[in-house]
C-alpha cells in the first residue's frame, strides 16, 4: 500500500470526517467538484466513529496520552509561503474529549478453558497485537519453506467445530443476517452441551461474561463516541434515501420506546398497537392519551385548542388537557422529548414529528443503522469517493495559506509538508486553535458507555433496540437519554447490551452527571465479577461489565461570528447533545449552499444500469447488460434478503389494493359473528 | 465533462425498456403457444412443468396453466415413486412461493398450494402455518391466505388454545383487523364453552332436543372466560372508538345463541273452524312436519302461512274441515305437533268458549335474547357503566351510543325507554347518513316495549301511537291482538306480516303516509279500519280488502283515493259488505 | 411483472493495492472489455451481471473500491454486507503480495464472519515479470482458507471462472442457510409505509 503523492489542486480540501464534512464532500463530489477529505486519525468519522472494544481501549489510550505530551509545532512551511501570503496555523491537539474514565466490572480471571488456539484467535482479532502480526507475516513470507509448521491462526478459522467456543461463534455468524430470539438459546444449549461439567452450569445456565471475553470477542462491538437515532422522517433519513447513499448501510428499527418513572423503567405506549396493549394504563387513560395524540397530529387544524396557550409553556397547556400524572410524563419525556418550559406550540410540534415518523418503518419513530451510527459518515465518504474524491487518513493540514490581500485561503500546507491549493477549505471544529476562537464558551456532552449483560427491561424477546428517557433523578439534574443496543444491531456481542448515556453536561464531568443514573439503573458490583445477592438480581437491573465516562465539547450553538477565519474557510460543529442528526445535515447543507450556490445538493447517485459506459453503444450492448435490469429498490443485504425486500415490497403494493377489496367486500367477506352459522 | 457520469437519457431508458417489454411479450407468446400446442396433443412431461411455470411466475392468475399443471402432476403422481412425488410437489411449493411473492394476492397460486399441500405424501404443516403467519404479518388482512390457513388448521389439526393465541399476536399488532376478532369468535366457544346447563327460563325441552353437534354448537363462551374478552375489547375501543371491528366483536360478546325453534302459541277459533300456530322462529310448515291432533284423531290439514309471499313463516294456519269443532257445546283438545323439533303444543277449547289459545308469554328475556345475553345483570351493568364513562369522554361516538343502547335493553328496556329514546336522536344526528336504520331500530324497540306492557297489563289491545315508528316488526307476538292502534307515525304500508293479527278485529292507523296495505290479507275478524289522513291513491290498492270477510266500517278520509270520480259506488261495487264507508 | 427476476443476489467486493488490475477484472467479466477507458469509474458504484447457474438466475452486484485503497482508507462500511470478497495482488509486484495481510486484518475487523474470500493473483499475462511464485501464493491461500485462482483481465484468462465459481460457492452457502428466513428484515429507508397509527386507518 505505497502512498502515492496528492495532487497539489483541488477545488475543495475537507480537513475532518464527521458527519457535516462527509455530507459536504459528498455533496461537492457528487456535482463534479475536485475534493480532498483528510482526517489526522487512522479512523473515519472523527467524534462520529465508531469502534470495536479493542479499537475503543486504543482510542482511550490515546486522549490520556493526549493530555501529557504537547507535539512540537513544526515550523518548516515557512518556504512553501509566496509573496503576500501568510500562514494561519491550525491546532495538532484535539481538546474535544475529556474527563475519560474507565471502570471494570467484570471479572478478569480467565475462562475455565482457554486453549491455545483460543488465544492465538484473540490475539489475532486484535490487530494492535504485534505477536499476530509477526505470525501471518512470517506465514505468508515463510510458508513456501517452511512446510511443517502449520500456521496455528488459520486452522482455527479453518474448523469451525473447535473449542467450546467455536459453537458461539458459529451461531453468531447465522444471526447475522437477521436475528431469531430463539438462536440464544441455542447457544446456550451447546455451551452447556460443550461444558464439562453440565451438572455444576445447571443453576446458571447465562454464561458469565468475563473481561476476557469481552475482549476476544472484542470486534463483535461497534461502539459510538456519538449515541443518536435516526427519525424516520428526519433529514438524515430523508437525505439518504434522496441521495441513494442508503444502498450502502443496513438500518433496524428501534423496538421500543421507555421511560424511568417512579423508580421503575416502564414502556411508553406511543403506537395505536401499544396503546392498545399497555397493561399500566386504564381504558380513560388509553381514551385521553389518543385523542391527545390524535390532536397533536394535526394540531394546526384547531388552533381553538391551544391559541391561549402560545405565550405559555407546554407543560402548563398539558395541566389543561385532564391527563394523568403518567401521561403527561410520557407525552413530555418521551414523545415530544422537550424539557417542561418550551412554549407549547414547540411542544406540539415535537410531538407531531415523533407521531409522523411512527409506523414507516416500524412501531417506533426511529432506525438505527446496523454496526453502528459511525457507518453513516463513512457512507457518505464512500459516494464522494465514487465520484472522485481523495481520500487520506492519517493526514492532517499544518496551516491554511492565506492571501493577505483578500483574506482568503488559497492553500494549505499538508502534514507531509506538500503545499496543496484549494478554493474551499472546511474545517472540523477540533482542528481550530485558540487563536481563531473568539468566543470560547462551549457546552459539553456528558456521555457513558456500558456494556451490560441483560436488558434494562427484560421481555419475550432479547432482541430489542430501546430508547429510555431519563427525567432528572435529583433535583437540578440533567435529563438523560439511554440507547440501549442489542447484538442484533452488531454492536455487541451475543448475550450482552451495549448502552450508551447521553446528557448535556450540567457540573461539566461526565461521571457526575452520569453515575447517579447509573447505580439507580444498574447494578455495579463493589469488586469485579461479584454477583448480586440471591433474589436481588431481579430488582437491581443489569450488571455493569465495563463502563466509560467521557465528555465531549458541543459547538453546535457557536456559530460563524465566532471564529476569527477567512470567509472561504467553513467550520463544522461537532455532534450535538439532540436525539437526531437534523443540526449536521442543515449546517452541511447550508455550508454547500455558501460552496455552490447554484448546484443541486446531493441528487441521487444514478443507478448503473443507467450509466454508459465508454466504448459502448447507447443502446448498451455490453455483453454485461444483456441481462441487466433496472435496479430493485435500495441497497442489497444478500441474495435471501434482498428477493426478501422485493417480495415485501410487492405485499406492500398489495397492500393497498387490499385495502379497496376489504372495502368493496367487506360486509359479504367478513360477516359479523352473530350471523356466522 | 470531466469528472461526470454519462447517463442514458430518458430516451434511451424508454428504448431500452421497450425492447425489453418486446422480447419479453415475443418469450410469453411462444411459450404460451408451445404450452396449449403440447396440452392439445395430451402431452404431460417435465418440459410442459417448466413451460408454465416460466408464464405462472409472471402471471400467476393464469388459470388454465395452473389446471394443465394439475393434470401433468396427477400423471406423475402415477408413474413415479413416493419419494420422487414428495420431491416433485415440494418443488412445486417452493415455486408456488415465488409466485406469492409476485402477487400475494393471486386465487391460482393459493388455491393451487392448497391442492399441492393435500396431495403431498408426507406434508410439512409446520412449514405451512409459518408460510401463512409471515404472509398474515405482511398482510393480516388478506383473505387468500387466512383461508389457506384454515385449510392448514383443519389438516394439522393446530390445538386450539394455540390458534387462540395466534389471534392474540395478530390482534395485539393490529386490533382493527376484523378477520383476526372474528377468528376468535370461532375459537372461543370451543376453547371456553359455556356451562353445560345454561339456565332455561321456560318450560323444559330438553328431552326432546337433540344433542348439540358443532354446527348447532351454542357459540357462548364461559362467564370467566367472557369477562377477560369484554376487557380485551374495551382496551380497543377506548383506544380507538371509531374502530368497528372492536364494536362488533363486542356484540357478539354481549349476544347470544338464537331462540330455540319451539311452537310458541297455539289459537283455535270455534266460529271460522281454524286454528294459528305460531313459532319462536320462522319455519317451513307448508310440506311435513306439523300435525294436527284433534281429540286423538290425526287430522288431514292443509297448512299455509298466512300470506302467499312467505315459505317461511313464523304464523301457520289451517282450516279444520267443516263442522269438526262449531258445536259450541263439546269441549275439544288438539295437540300441535312440531316433529322436525320434537315438539308439541296443546290446547283446550272448552264448552261455550269461541276460541281459546295456549303460549308462553313472552319475556324481555325471551324476546331479547337474540340481541344480548341474560349474562349476570351485574356484568351487564358494569359494562354500561364502561361504555358511559367512554361516552363522557366522547360523546358523538355511534358505536358507542348504539352499544349503551342495547346494554340498556338487556338490562331494564322499559326502565330506560327515555334514556334509549334519546340516544336514538343524538344516533340520528351524529350519523345521519343512517338516521333511517336508527328510525327503523327505534322502532323495533318501541314495538317490543309495547308488548311488553301489553303482556303485563295481560290486554288484548295494543296501541302504538305517536311513537315515530318507521316499520312493524315482531307482528308474529301479535297473533292474539284483538285491536291495534297505529295512528300518528311514518308508517308507509302495513307489511304481508300484518297478516299475522289473526285475531285483529279494529284497526286504527290514521295519520301515517301508508301507501300499501299488503298485509290486510283473509283476516277472518276484521271489522273495522281507520286508514284516515294516508296515501292511499289507487282503487286497486284496495282489492285485497275484499279477503276479509268481517269487514264493515272503513274510513278512507283524506286519502288521494277519495278523489277518484265516482269513488263512493266504485266502493259500494268492491266491497259489498262495508256498510260504514267515510271518504 | 419482469420475467427475468433472479433467484440470487449476491454482493461481490474487490479490494486489495492500487493498481493491481481490480477494475480491470470487473470491467473484462461485466463488459467485456480491456483495458477500461479513463474516468469511467467515476459515478460508479458497482457494476452489475447476471449468470445463469444450473437454470438458476444470479444477480452479481460487484463492487470496487473508488479509489480509496489508494491512501489505505477503505471505509469499513464497504466490507459489511458482502457475501465475497476478492482479494487481489499483481503476480508482477511482491508489494502487492505482501501487503495482503494487512488486507486481511481488514477482512477479520470488518467483514461478515460468513463472507466468502478468494484470493486472486492477476496479471498472469506479464508471465516474464512474474515476482511471487503460484505455488507460495496457494500455501498462503491455503493457510488462510481461502480459494485462490490466477487471472488475466487483460487475456480474459479465467476471469469468468472467477465469478462463476464464487457465484456456485454463494448460492451452495445459501442453500443450506435457507433455513427459514425470518422476518426481521432490516428496514431500508424507501419509501417506508404511511400507516398512520392514530388515525382512524378503518372506519367505514
Amino acid at each position: 500500500m505505497a502512498a502515492d503523492n496528492l495532487p497539489s489542486e483541488f477545488d475543495v480540501i475537507i480537513l475532518g470526517t464527521g458527519l457535516s464534512e462527509s455530507v459536504i464532500a459528498a455533496a461537492c463530489s457528487r456535482v463534479g467538484q475536485r475534493v480532498l477529505h483528510v482526517d489526522r486519525r487512522n479512523y473515519y468519522a472523527g467524534n462520529w466513529a465508531s469502534f470495536t472494544f479493542n479499537g475503543l481501549l486504543s482510542w482511550i489510550e490515546e486522549y490520556k496520552q493526549a493530555g501529557q505530551s504537547e507535539e512540537a509545532v513544526q515550523e518548516d512551511w515557512k518556504e512553501k509561503l509566496e509573496e503576500g501570503e501568510e500562514a494561519l496555523a491550525l491546532s495538532s491537539m484535539d481538546t474535544s474529549i475529556s474527563n475519560l474514565e474507565v471502570f471494570c466490572y467484570a471479572s478478569e480471571e480467565p475462562e475455565e478453558e482457554v486453549n491455545e488456539a483460543e488465544a492465538a484467535a484473540a490475539a489475532w482479532s486484535v490487530p494492535q497485537t504485534p505477536d499476530s502480526e509477526g505470525e501471518v507475516e512470517r506465514c505468508l513470507l515463510e510458508s513456501s519453506s517452511v512446510e511443517e509448521e502449520e500456521p496455528v491462526v488459520a486452522s482455527d478459522e479453518a474448523s469451525p467445530a473447535s473449542g467450546p467456543d467455536a459453537g458461539a461463534e458459529h451461531t453468531q455468524q447465522e444471526g447475522q443476517e437477521g436475528e431469531v430470539p430463539s438462536q440464544a438459546e441455542e447457544t446456550q444449549g451447546e455451551e452447556q452441551q460443550a461444558s464439562p461439567s453440565p451438572a455444576e452450569s445447571q443453576p446458571e445456565p447465562k454464561k458469565k461474561i468475563t473481561y476476557t471475553k469481552i475482549v476476544k470477542e472484542g470486534r463483535r462491538f461497534n461502539i459510538d463516541l456519538v449515541s443518536k437515532l435516526m427519525f424516520s422522517r428526519g433529514s438524515l433519513v430523508d437525505l439518504l434515501i434522496k441521495s441513494n447513499v442508503s444502498r450502502y448501510a443496513e438500518f433496524k428499527n428501534v423496538t421500543r420506546i421507555l421511560t424511568y418513572r417512579n423508580g421503575k423503567v416502564e414502556q411508553v405506549p406511543c403506537s395505536r398497537a401499544d396503546v392498545f396493549g399497555s397493561k399500566q394504563l386504564t381504558v380513560v387513560e388509553k381514551r385521553m392519551l389518543m385523542k391527545f395524540l390524535t390532536f397533536c397530529l394535526d394540531f394546526e387544524q384547531h388552533p381553538e385548542e391551544y391559541q391561549d396557550f402560545s405565550e405559555h409553556s407546554f407543560w402548563d397547556f398539558l395541566q389543561t388537557k385532564k391527563l394523568t400524572d403518567n401521561l403527561q410524563h410520557f407525552i413530555l419525556h418521551s414523545i415530544a422529548m422537550v424539557i417542561p418550559e418550551v412554549c407549547t406550540v414547540e411542544g406540539l410540534r415535537a410531538t407531531q414529528h415523533f407521531l409522523r415518523c411512527l409506523g414507516r418503518y416500524g412501531n417506533t419513530p426511529f432506525l438505527f443503522p446496523l454496526y453502528g451510527l459511525g457507518e453513516i459518515p463513512q457512507c457518505f465518504c464512500r459516494m464522494c469517493a465514487v465520484f472522485g474524491g481523495i481520500y487520506c487518513l492519517r493526514h492532517s493540514v499544518q496551516c491554511l495559506v492565506l492571501d493577505k490581500e483578500s483574506g482568503k485561503c488559497k492553500a494549505v500546507i499538508d502534514t507531509h509538508g506538500q503545499r496543496i491549493s484549494c478554493s474551499h477549505f472546511v474545517v472540523e471544529d477540533g482542528y481550530i486553535g485558540a487563536d481563531q476562537r473568539k468566543n470560547t464558551d462551549s457546552r459539553q456532552i456528558s456521555r457513558a458507555v456500558l456494556i451490560t449483560d441483560r436488558s434494562i427491561l427484560p421481555s419475550d424477546s432479547e432482541q430489542q433496540i430501546s430508547l429510555v428517557t431519563v427525567p432528572p433523578v435529583e433535583p437540578g439534574g440533567p435529563l438523560v437519554r439511554i440507547i440501549e443496543l442489542c447484538s442484533s444491531t452488531m454492536t455487541c456481542m451475543l448475550d450482552t447490551y451495549l448502552v450508551h448515556l447521553t446528557c448535556s453536561s450540567a457540573s461539566g464531568s461526565a461521571q457526575e452527571d452520569l453515575a447517579p443514573v447509573v447505580s439507580r439503573l444498574f447494578y455495579t458490583p463493589a469488586s469485579p465479577g461479584e454477583e448480586p445477592a440471591e433474589g436481588e438480581e431481579e430488582s437491581r437491573g443489569p450488571t455493569v461489565l465495563w463502563a466509560l465516562y467521557f465528555n465531549m465539547r458541543d459547538t453546535s450553538a457557536v456559530d460563524r461570528s465566532s471564529y476569527d477565519l477567512p470567509s472561504n474557510v467553513h467550520v463544522c460543529a461537532s455532534p450535538d447533545t439532540a436525539l437526531g442528526s437534523d443540526h449536521s445535515i442543515k449546517l452541511a447543507e447550508a455550508v454547500f449552499r455558501q460552496l455552490l450556490p447554484d448546484e443541486e445538493f446531493c441528487p441521487p447517485a444514478p443507478n448503473p444500469e443507467d450509466i454508459i459506459y465508454d466504448g459502448e453503444g447507447p443502446q448498451g450492448e455490453g455483453p454485461g447488460f444483456e441481462e441487466a435490469v433496472p435496479a430493485e429498490g435500495a441497497g442489497v443485504q444478500g441474495g435471501e434478503s434482498a428477493e426478501r425486500q422485493e417480495g415485501k415490497e410487492a405485499v406492500e403494493e398489495a397492500e393497498g389494493a387490499g385495502d379497496a377489496v376489504t372495502q368493496e367486500t367487506g360486509a359479504g367477506d367478513e360477516p359479523s359473528p352473530t350471523s356466522e352459522e | 465533462m470531466h469528472g461526470r457520469v454519462k447517463l442514458k437519457s430518458t430516451a434511451q431508458q424508454e428504448e431500452e425498456k421497450r425492447k425489453e417489454r418486446e422480447k419479453k411479450l415475443k418469450i410469453y407468446v411462444a411459450a404460451r403457444d408451445a404450452i396449449f400446442t403440447k396440452r392439445m396433443e395430451g402431452v404431460l412431461d417435465d418440459e410442459a412443468l417448466q413451460l408454465t411455470q416460466q408464464l405462472l411466475s409472471s402471471n400467476p392468475d393464469f388459470a388454465t396453466l395452473w389446471n394443465y399443471r394439475r393434470e401433468i402432476l396427477l400423471h406423475l403422481e402415477t408413474v413415479r415413486e413416493e419419494d420422487d412425488v414428495q420431491k416433485t410437489y415440494e418443488a412445486e411449493l417452493l415455486f408456488l412461493e415465488s409466485c406469492l411473492k409476485v402477487n400475494p394476492k393471486s386465487y391460482g397460486s393459493w388455491h393451487h398450494r392448497g391442492w399441492v399441500s393435500a396431495r403431498l405424501p408426507r406434508p410439512d404443516w409446520a412449514r405451512e402455518l409459518g408460510l401463512c403467519d409471515r404472509c398474515l404479518s405482511l398482510d393480516d388482512r388478506n383473505f387468500h391466505c387466512w383461508d389457506y390457513r384454515r385449510m392448514v388448521v383443519k389438516m394439522s389439526g393446530v390445538p386450539v388454545d394455540q390458534e387462540l393465541q395466534f389471534t392474540d399476536r395478530l390482534i395485539g399488532s393490529n386490533f382493527s383487523n376484523y378477520s383476526s376478532w372474528h377468528y376468535r369468535s370461532t375459537l372461543l366457544p370451543l376453547l371456553h364453552p359455556e356451562s353445560p346447563d345454561p339456565p332455561s327460563p321456560c318450560h323444559q325441552p330438553s328431552h326432546s332436543s337433540p344433542p348439540p353437534s358443532p354446527q348447532t354448537h351454542s357459540h357462548r363462551v364461559c362467564e370467566e372466560q367472557l369477562l377477560k374478552e369484554y376487557e380485551l375489547v374495551q382496551n380497543a375501543f377506548f383506544t380507538d372508538p371509531n374502530d368497528q371491528s372492536a364494536w362488533f366483536y363486542y356484540r357478539w360478546l354481549l349476544g347470544r345463541a338464537e331462540r330455540e325453534e319451539m311452537i310458541s302459541c297455539v289459537f283455535v277459533s270455534r266460529e271460522e273452524e281454524r286454528v294459528a300456530v305460531a313459532f319462536s322462529r320462522p319455519v317451513n310448515a307448508s310440506s311435513s312436519g306439523l300435525m294436527l291432533v284433534l281429540d286423538g284423531q290425526p287430522q288431514r290439514v292443509e297448512w299455509r302461512s298466512v300470506h302467499p309471499h312467505f315459505r317461511h313463516s313464523p304464523v301457520w294456519i289451517c282450516e279444520l274441515p267443516p263442522g269438526t269443532i262449531s258445536d259450541i257445546i263439546n269441549e275439544h283438545n288438539l295437540t300441535v305437533h312440531w316433529t322436525e323439533k320434537h315438539t308439541h303444543r296443546d290446547c283446550a277449547l272448552y264448552t261455550g268458549r269461541s276460541e281459546s289459545w295456549c303460549r308462553d308469554s313472552a319475556t324481555d328475556q325471551e324476546l331479547f335474547r337474540s340481541e344480548l345475553s341474560v349474562e349476570k345483570t351485574s356484568v351487564l351493568q358494569s359494562e354500561l357503566q364502561s361504555c358511559n364513562q367512554l361516552l363522557e369522554l366522547e360523546p358523538q361516538n355511534k358505536w358507542c351510543l348504539l352499544t349503551i343502547v342495547l346494554l340498556m335493553r338487556a338490562l331494564d328496556p322499559l326502565g330506560y325507554e327515555r334514556e334509549t329514546l334519546s340516544h336514538f336522536q343524538t344516533l340520528k344526528e351524529v350519523d345521519s347518513m343512517r338516521s333511517a336504520y336508527y328510525g327503523d331500530l327505534c322502532s323495533k324497540f318501541m314495538i317490543e316495549n309495547t308488548i311488553l306492557k301489553m303482556e303485563y297489563a295481560e290486554v288484548r289491545v295494543f296501541s302504538l301511537s305517536d311513537k315515530n315508528l318507521t316499520m312493524l316488526c315482531h307482528l308474529d307476538q301479535l297473533l292474539l291482538v284483538t285491536h291495534i292502534n297505529l295512528s300518528c307515525n311514518q308508517l308507509l304500508r302495513l307489511p304481508p306480516q300484518f297478516a299475522m293479527l289473526q285475531c285483529l278485529e279494529v284497526l286504527e292507523a290514521d295519520d301515517n303516509t301508508i301507501e300499501n296495505l299488503d298485509g290486510l290479507y283473509y283476516l277472518p275478524k276484521l271489522q273495522e279500519v281507520s286508514l284516515k289522513n294516508n296515501q292511499i291513491s289507487k282503487l286497486s290498492d284496495l282489492q285485497l280488502l275484499t279477503s276479509c270477510p268481517k269487514l264493515t266500517c272503513l274510513d278512507l278520509r283524506g286519502n288521494p283515493v277519495t278523489q277518484i270520480a265516482n269513488i263512493q259506488s266504485e266502493l259500494t261495487e268492491l266491497l259489498p259488505s262495508v256498510t260504514d264507508l267515510l271518504i | 411483472m419482469s420475467m427475468e427476476d433472479y433467484d440470487y443476489l449476491f454482493k461481490i467486493v474487490l479490494i486489495g493495492n492500487a493498481g493491481v488490475g481490480k477494475t480491470c477484472l470487473v470491467r473484462r467479466f461485466t463488459q467485456g472489455l480491456f483495458p477500461p477507458g479513463q474516468g469511467a469509474t467515476i459515478g460508479v458504484d458497482f457494476m452489475i451481471k447476471t449468470v445463469e447457474i444450473k437454470g438458476e438466475k444470479v444477480k452479481l452486484q460487484i463492487w470496487d473500491t473508488a479509489g480509496q485503497e489508494r491512501f489505505r482508507s477503505i471505509t469499513q462500511s464497504y466490507y459489511r454486507s458482502a457475501n465475497a470478497l476478492i482479494l487481489t495482488y499483481d503476480i508482477t509486484c511482491e508489494d502487492s503480495f505482501r501487503c495482503l495481510p494487512e488486507w486481511l486484518r481488514e477482512i477479520e475487523q470488518y467483514a461478515n464472519t460468513t463472507v466468502v474470500t478468494i484470493l486472486v493473483g492477476n496479471k498472469i499475462d506479464l508471465a516474464e515479470k512474474r515476482e511471487v511464485v503460484r505455488q507460495r501464493a496457494e500455501e498462503f491461500a491455503n493457510s488462510q482458507s481461502m480459494l485462490y485462482l490466477e487471472t488475466s483481465a487483460k487475456e480474459s484468462d479465467n476471469v469468468e471462472k472467477l465469478f462463476l465459481d464464487l457465484a456456485c460457492e454463494l448460492i451452495r452457502d445459501a442453500k443450506q442457510n435457507t433455513l427459514d428466513n425470518n422476518d426481521t428484515a432490516n428496514a431500508m429507508p424507501g419509501e417506508g409505509k404511511t400507516i398512520s397509527y392514530l388515525g382512524c386507518c378503518s372506519t367505514n
